[in-house]
């Protein structure tokens, strides 16, 4: 019995069985359009995200010592090794290098990557061959792939696309578990990339800022032999100042998401001032102070969340997001950016929002303070307050800092400018040198010749 | 540019004269590329406009254009009082803004960037954008002050001056990101060697996709160091075709003994000498008898002269006095 197709004008045609186009991907266009969006570092970031996620599963999130991840380079060739837990031949057949993740994959609890794409997209982008070297405990195993010849083998449905794994045998030397990924056949913009004197600068930056909480836990990650160094990240805490901290468990579509959010006031370097996030110890933004973070945008009362201007240099504010179900976290597909339509931002936007005007107020109490003349007790309280690491900081719902019992009065500033010798004949007249001076003066001279006081 | 002639008296400024002088001698090599005296020059001249002066005198140049960053009318009225050719055109603006109103591609140029700063963002986005305009045979030459300013929170180390200035930590070379310190000596080499990965960046971006042997290309033949105040580093290369290197070679420039296409400078010192000491130097037929005649003169300063004596700048010593 054949098929019915019924068109939306109300005609039915009949379908013979089997009559169908194919609609298959060649392999060429699939890996072409997988390496689109993506940038050559951005590809040598996520191969590391996986030895990451390695190493975190494997020692704990929070103990990474001893895991190293080794990145070399050169015009020729890329590599990357780990000593995390490595592949195992049944994950490697079924999973790792398939293109996405399939429904039945276990998760892998903490993780960062989560469409399955990354690590392959990672490869094509990068190089025309690569080689996956990989020991458990148990297991070793060698996957190679040159990626012409893997191109030119006759077309295949994609539920049949394979890679070959050359060695799956026992680990009979008692290798050290780990990972080593070797690309040749470099892309023409690889070798670009990697000619550029100061790659290893731009790949030390993005990877300190990308992984700054795994190297703070101990990970070790060497560029080229050089250690990429970790930055810790601290806030100003004292008995005058205390920062926000606040842990919270909450659900989205019944995954369970932990978000800790840290905001205070740091360093008064405005380029570092605003909001960081991370999602399972990627950091996905760094410094962020446009409307994505709720800068300059109205609040119910009609009070608006100023512009990032100089007095907010200090302002810091730090969300921590973990879960075991990477996909309930707000990040992009490249994990560079916030998803800032995802359930789980817009559940601590709230929060968000409350604590940054609590910060603010304060910072805008240092501005109005730091203007005006006598003693600057907010000042002083920041000035002698420690630099704390973010992870000692303690729990507490809101901003705390003492407020000045004597404030002092409020003080605007008037000013206007003069023909240079009209303003050198009323210095002479005065007799003092600084035009600040000429200023006060006439001022006050005004103010008691009107007898305004 | 922006206002240095106010300072400076560029005809006072003897190393600058010689730079000038070897610039024109490399530019006249450009032959094999084309008719030299078809290029178009590109400079900032200052009120002075010494080097059009020179180029074309020397080199022949016709077309010329003077970038000014002189935002008012009076600054802008001595500028075009000063002009010392009618074909002399003046754009009054930021480089940044105003080399891309230009066009670049139909046409060989020798482009002199002579800045009065230090390298800063704005530098390497007008190198980034020649780079990826300047038709094959092209000239460019950049100048930049080499003492990083200091930024607004004061007491910075070097290598955070630099970051300030360039705007960006990603463009810092590796080897000084490892080394985590940028040392007094090495900053000259660094500032070459980011502007010349400015250059590639530039030239990768108009390569994709060209077939090889048309690819743009780049060979540096300038690396000037010099002195008449502040400190002065000039870094000058040839843009071409991978097709046509061997009209690059044809050009001949490792003759010249102030071509330097490496790391290592080419030093113009001025010697100290009195113009009566100079002509009567100027007058040994040969090597051998500069260097013994008989002059009461300090080695130092004879061996000075004698890497320079030919783009000694000689109309000036009136003035100079």
């Amino acid at each position: 019995m054949p098929n019915s197709y019924c068109a939306g004008s109300g005609k039915c045609y009949n379908v013979a069985e089997n009559n169908t186009v194919n609609a298959s991907p060649t392999k060429r266009f699939f890996i072409a359009v997988l390496v689109k969006d993506i940038s050559f570092l951005d590809a040598v970031v996520e191969l590391v995200d996986n030895s990451v996620d390695s190493a975190r599963l494997d020692g704990g999130a929070s103990n990474m010592i001893g895991k190293t991840i080794d990145i070399r380079y050169d015009k020729k060739q890329f590599s990357i090794r780990d000593n995390a837990a490595g592949i195992s031949i049944k994950q490697a057949k079924n999973y790792v290098f398939r293109f996405g993740r399939p429904k039945d994959a276990p998760a892998t609890p903490g993780s960062v990557g989560e469409f399955g794409v990354g690590m392959k997209r990672a490869l094509f982008k990068i190089g025309r061959h690569f080689e996956v070297e990989s020991w458990t405990k148990a297991e070793h195993l060698h996957v190679v792939v040159d990626v012409a010849k893997w191109e030119s083998e006759p077309e295949k449905a994609p539920t049949d696309w394979t890679f070959p794994m050359d060695v799956a045998e026992k680990n009979k030397d008692k290798a050290e578990p780990g990972t080593h990924i070797t690309a040749t056949k470099l892309a023409e913009y690889s070798v670009q990339q990697l000619s550029s004197v100061s790659f290893g600068t731009q790949l030390m930056l993005a990877l300190k800022q990308a992984h700054t909480q795994s190297l703070n836990d101990g990970l070790t990650i060497t560029v080229n032999g050089q250690n990429v160094a970790a930055e810790v990240e601290t806030l100003l805490l004292s008995d005058e100042i205390k920062p926000i901290v606040h842990t919270e468990v909450f659900y989205v579509s019944r995954k369970s998401v932990k978000v800790r959010m840290v905001v205070g006031v740091g360093d008064d370097k405005l380029p570092k001032a605003g909001w960081y996030v991370f999602c399972n110890g990627r950091q996905i933004e760094a410094a962020e102070k446009t409307e994505k973070t709720g800068w300059n945008t109205a609040f119910d009362d009609d009070q608006k969340t100023p512009k990032v201007h100089w007095q907010f240099r200090r302002f810091r504010g730090y969300l921590f997001f973990t879960s075991d179900a990477p996909d309930a976290l707000p990040w992009n597909t490249t994990k560079t950016g916030l998803n800032v339509e995802a359930q789980a931002y817009r559940h601590v936007q709230p929060e968000m929002q409350a604590a940054m005007r609590q910060v603010i107020t304060f910072l805008n109490q240092v501005d109005a303070e730091s203007e005006s003349e006598g003693d600057k007790p907010l000042s002083s309280a920041l000035d002698s307050a420690r630099k704390e690491a973010l992870r000692e900081l303690p729990e507490r719902r809101n901003f705390f800092f003492k407020p000045s019992s004597n404030r002092p009065a409020k003080q605007i500033r008037i000013s206007y400018t003069v023909p240079a010798n009209e303003g050198q004949l009323v210095k002479d007249s005065l007799g003092v040198s600084a035009n600040r001076e000429v200023g006060e003066k006439t001022f006050y001279y005004y103010i008691k010749a009107q007898g305004l006081q | 540019m922006s206002g240095s002639f106010t300072r400076v008296n560029y005809r006072l400024r003897p190393a600058k004269g010689v730079e000038r002088r070897m610039m024109a001698d490399a530019f006249l090599r450009l032959r094999p590329f084309g008719s030299v005296e078809s290029y178009r020059y590109v400079g900032m001249g200052s009120v002075y406009f010494a080097d059009f002066t020179l180029f074309h005198n020397v080199c022949g140049f016709t077309n010329l254009v003077s970038i000014e960053d002189a935002p008012d009318e009076s600054t802008q009225k001595r500028f075009k009082f000063n002009v010392p050719l009618g074909s002399i055109e003046l754009k009054f603006g930021h480089s940044n803004v105003e080399l891309p109103k230009l066009s670049w591609e139909d046409i060989r140029t020798i482009c002199w960037l002579d800045y009065d700063y230090s390298l800063t963002r704005d530098v390497l986005i007008d190198i980034r954008f020649l780079a990826a305009r300047l038709a094959p045979g092209s000239l460019l030459a950049v100048t930049v002050d080499t003492q990083l300013v200091e930024g607004d929170s004061g007491g910075e180390s070097l290598l955070e001056k630099l970051i300030a200035q360039i705007g960006a930590e990603q463009k810092i070379p590796t080897q000084i990101t490892a080394a985590g310190i940028l040392k007094e000596p090495e900053v000259n080499s660094v500032l070459r060697t980011i502007m010349a990965q400015e250059m590639r960046e530039g030239t990768n971006e108009r390569n994709a996709g060209m077939p090889k042997g048309q690819r743009i290309t780049f060979e540096q033949i300038f690396n000037f160091e010099y002195r008449d105040g502040a400190p002065m580093l000039t870094i000058g290369w040839v843009v071409f075709e991978e097709g046509r290197r061997g009209h690059f070679r044809q050009c001949e420039f490792e003759e010249l003994p102030f071509v330097k296409s490496g790391d290592q400078p080419f030093v113009i010192a001025p010697p100290f000498l009195t113009p009566h000491e100079m002509r009567e130097l100027d007058k040994c037929d040969a090597l051998e008898t500069y260097r013994s005649s008989a002059l009461p003169l300090p080695d130092e300063e004879r061996k000075k002269y004698e890497g320079i004596r030919r783009y000694w700048p000689t109309g000036g010593y009136a003035e100079m006095t």
